[in-house]
């Protein structure tokens, strides 16, 4: 056998030639016409679906009927139109949404949907179930908590938190501890709970749920405010989990009570830094502006550098912690002295304490400071 | 003539064997977009959804791209993040530049001794941007000196760029996806495009043109092909050897668990990607190494021949070094599908690939002067190869503009499948004969000196002369 010579057969070798170039053929006119369709379909939803958005929100707007689109493939998008500015308009508007989904047979549409072979078309009507606000996704999305298909169960998950309704909300927070979901997903899941009803993610904190479960508990709390949480927080915040500590630290900083302030002048002496450096950051906008001033003066001196910075930015939010700033632009390390005129800087309060820096610059022992002082001063 | 069939039936074996395997991976790759896309489709995206990074850009000689290049960084919209440049010896003006435009102080010495690596001569943190840090250090090497990074890296995450890059807006938020998702995941590599010929304005990525010059029109291909069924169809399986130097993303303990960047090597991303396979293989820990085809990082390619033999020579060198480092792993079951597939096909197709396509270069002329050569068979042959080649980079080239619709303009689209048709000429071998060359000198060499233009001057593609490692 020599091909190179004496090939047996061109035959079988130029018909795959021949194979092949018929096949490159109609790979490049999918290619075209696949680049000529997307054009064509961008064009034709830039010329629909952009003016009925803007019929439909100035409609909701003026309290208006939401007109029916004659075209089919406008009642299409109506429908995913409605589920996208549903969440981002007021109460009333929300609750006409819903009627209006409901109605005109949307949500009766996508429980059909959820129940495709589909996973994708299944999380994708899961989705739009949750933004609908109906109760009568509750049961569609409660059998969606237990899909073969994780991304299905993931959405079902967020779209109960979305739906806004008590009964899902608890539905929901009882499944996040059972549902193995992304952290990321679980938090902003409880954050939209919290939003619509703190107390029931409070209770979750006293109950025995696995760690990422209270973890993002208390971030959600923190994020709204929820003060009737605090006693929660502060058991917390002495956790043996040092990321369970960062979080109650920083929701207590986002509280803003004397007791919780009290804590985190504490955790500014806690043996791990991200406890140390997120006490700080808490407190920015203290209650006890001496006892916060004192602490944040002796976090100037802590080894880590991202500590010292937020303590400097701490400090730069209230005036006794101003005050200490002046002070620290002569401080031995040079790091510190930099960050406090950068945080007296970017807080914008040169012009109020442009007496306090002169004489600071005057008896600054540091001359590449002095001159930076004298200049940003005047 | 026994000794001439053989040769005869390892090429024709060789050439069938190795196309059906990148026919393989289109489909796999294929499938796998598609899945992704689906995915992406019904994605919400939630503030939460993110996790802190680190990124480390290492720089040597990088003057003229780097006020730019960390101004972009800086003006990324993800959530929290610093950014970490690592001077590595620069005998330019990388350092003063750095030091003027960003208002730098001093800072204190790394307190963290996990790596060894060359000594920082002085770390620096911008007034102006506060989670911006400048180490400046002796010259080591990029490993060295995205070690000294990593030291630095007060995040889990590092992400590790060249300095001639830039990111798309949500390519960190796209990238960090998979470890917000999964805890098993240890890295993460996205995908690299071509900035050549693109416009850009405030670090940011305007038009997307295909580039001018027919070099980097080629490599466009290669990085479209390489990337969206090679590595798509990799990761799938379990065994991707390659996580981009230029864009990819890690688990910081992941990396010191296994000792950091290795500091003696040409191809420092493709070995710490082995290393994290065997770390973790070994200890039959669970752990996740992917590919994600949307977060986009632009890089600048080689708009010269020299520059681009130069680059593929040390890619080269870097893949045999890896795979002889690590070839305990080849065949072993013990591996897994890295050891089982994964290896073996960059050992066979990839380090080997070039010899073959050399020895297959060379018995044509050999032949013929002999007086064996049939030249009926010799065209119908060469005419496959090109068919089938086209074949490869239409499919992906459809598959891109399927998922992603990078290129707008259909002239740009129509020059890449004419460009696929004409790689057979001259470009291909002019690159086997650069690997073949490379192959037989691993083991020697150092980082090397890279010459940047500006990155805002992406849409002239006349003056750069770069070899940044890219894919």
């Amino acid at each position: 056998m020599a091909f190179w010579a004496e090939p047996p057969s061109l035959i079988w070798l130029n018909a795959v030639v021949a194979g092949l170039a018929v096949v490159n053929a109609a790979a490049l006119a999918g290619l075209l016409g696949h680049h000529g369709w997307t054009w064509a379909v961008r064009r034709f939803r830039a010329r629909f679906y952009i003016p009925l958005e803007e019929v439909t929100l100035t409609a909701l707007a003026q309290g208006a009927d939401v007109p029916l689109p004659r075209r089919p493939w406008e009642r299409a998008w109506l429908g995913e139109i409605l589920t996208v500015l549903r969440p981002v308009l007021g109460g009333a508007a929300r609750d006409r949404i819903t009627a209006i989904l409901e109605e005109r047979g949307y949500v009766a549409a996508w429980v059909r949907e959820a129940a495709s072979r589909r996973w994708w078309r299944r999380a994708a009507a899961v989705k739009r179930l949750g933004a609908s606000g109906s109760p009568e996704a509750l049961p569609v999305l409660r059998a969606a908590l237990s899909d073969r298909h994780p991304e299905v169960r993931q959405q079902a998950l967020r779209a109960l938190a979305r739906l806004g309704l008590p009964a899902a909300a608890e539905m929901a927070l009882a499944s996040a501890a059972a549902i193995p979901v992304g952290r990321a997903w679980l938090q902003s899941t409880l954050l939209i709970i919290a939003e619509q009803n703190p107390e029931v993610v409070r209770t979750m904190l006293r109950r025995d749920v696995p760690a990422p479960v209270v973890k993002a508990c208390v971030e959600a709390l923190g994020a709204v405010g929820y003060r009737p949480a605090e006693a929660d927080l502060l058991a917390l915040a002495e956790d043996t989990d040092p990321e369970l500590r960062v979080s109650a630290v920083r929701a207590l900083g986002r509280l803003r009570t004397a007791t919780g302030e009290a804590v985190l002048v504490g955790a500014l002496g806690d043996s791990d830094w991200r406890v140390r450096a997120t006490a700080a950051r808490g407190l920015s906008r203290p209650i006890n502006e001496p006892a916060a001033a004192a602490a944040l003066a002796a976090a100037l001196r802590d080894p880590v550098w991202w500590v010292r910075r937020n303590a400097a930015f701490a400090l730069a939010g209230f005036s006794a912690g101003e005050a200490v700033l002046v002070g620290a632009l002569a401080a031995d390390d040079r790091f510190v002295r930099e960050m406090a005129w950068f945080a007296l800087q970017a807080a914008g309060a040169l012009g109020r304490l442009r007496a306090a820096l002169l004489e600071a610059a005057a008896r600054n022992p540091f001359s590449d400071l002095r001159e930076k002082i004298l200049r940003g001063v005047a | 003539m026994m000794s001439r069939a053989i040769f005869e039936a390892v090429v024709l074996g060789y050439f069938a064997l190795l196309n059906l395997t990148y026919f393989l991976f289109i489909l796999h790759g294929l499938w796998g977009l598609m899945r992704y896309g689906r995915r992406l489709q019904v994605a919400d995206r939630a503030p939460a959804d993110y996790r802190p990074i680190s990124i480390l850009l290492p720089a040597r000689n990088e003057a003229a791209v780097i006020v730019d290049s960390v101004s972009a960084l800086l003006g990324l919209g993800f959530p929290e993040f610093e950014v970490i440049v690592i001077n590595d010896g620069s005998t330019d003006e990388t350092l003063p530049r750095l030091q003027e435009a960003f208002e730098l102080v001093p800072m204190d010495p790394v307190v963290r001794t996990d790596l060894a690596t060359r000594p920082v001569r002085q770390a620096w943190r911008s007034l102006s941007h506060p989670n911006l840090v400048i180490l400046d250090k002796e010259a080591g090497g990029k490993g060295d000196a995205l070690n000294a990074g990593i030291l630095y890296a007060g995040y889990p995450l590092v992400c590790t760029i060249d300095a001639d890059c830039i990111l798309d807006g949500n390519a960190l938020e796209r990238l960090v996806k998979p470890f917000v998702e999964d805890d098993r995941t240890v890295a993460v590599g996205g995908i690299v495009r071509v900035l050549n010929g693109c416009s850009v304005a405030g670090g940011r990525i305007g038009a997307v043109r295909l580039p001018e010059r027919p070099i980097e029109v080629f490599q466009v291909l290669e990085y479209t092909r390489a990337f969206l069924s090679g590595r798509t169809a990799m990761s799938l399986l379990g065994c991707l050897l390659l996580t981009s130097g230029a864009f990819s993303l890690f688990r910081r303990e992941a990396i010191l668990a296994v000792g950091g960047f290795a500091t003696d090597t040409m191809g420092e991303d493709m070995e710490m990607t082995i290393r994290l396979h065997r770390y973790f293989q070994t200890r039959g820990e669970p752990y996740r190494i992917l590919f994600v085809p949307d977060p986009v990082c632009w890089t600048q390619v080689p708009a010269d021949l020299p520059s681009l033999l130069r680059q593929r020579h040390r890619w080269q060198r870097g893949l045999w070094e890896s795979l002889v480092r690590h070839r305990a792993m080849l065949f072993k079951p013990t591996f897994g599908r890295v050891g089982l597939i994964g290896m073996p096909y960059f050992f066979l197709f990839e380090a080997l690939g070039p010899l073959v396509e050399m020895a297959g270069y060379l018995s044509v002329p050999v032949f013929a002067l002999t007086g064996t050569l049939s030249p009926e068979f010799a065209v119908a042959f060469f005419t496959l190869s090109v068919l089938v080649s086209a074949l490869l980079s239409i499919a992906t080239v459809l598959l891109d503009d399927f998922l992603f619709r990078r290129y707008e303009n259909v002239k740009d689209i129509l020059r890449l499948v004419g460009f696929s048709f004409i790689e057979w000429l001259g470009y291909r071998q002019f690159l086997a004969i650069e690997r073949t060359v490379a192959t037989f000198r691993f083991g020697q060499g150092a980082w090397g000196q890279p010459e940047r233009r500006s990155l805002a001057a992406g849409s002239d593609p006349g003056r750069f002369r770069g070899v940044g490692r890219s894919a």
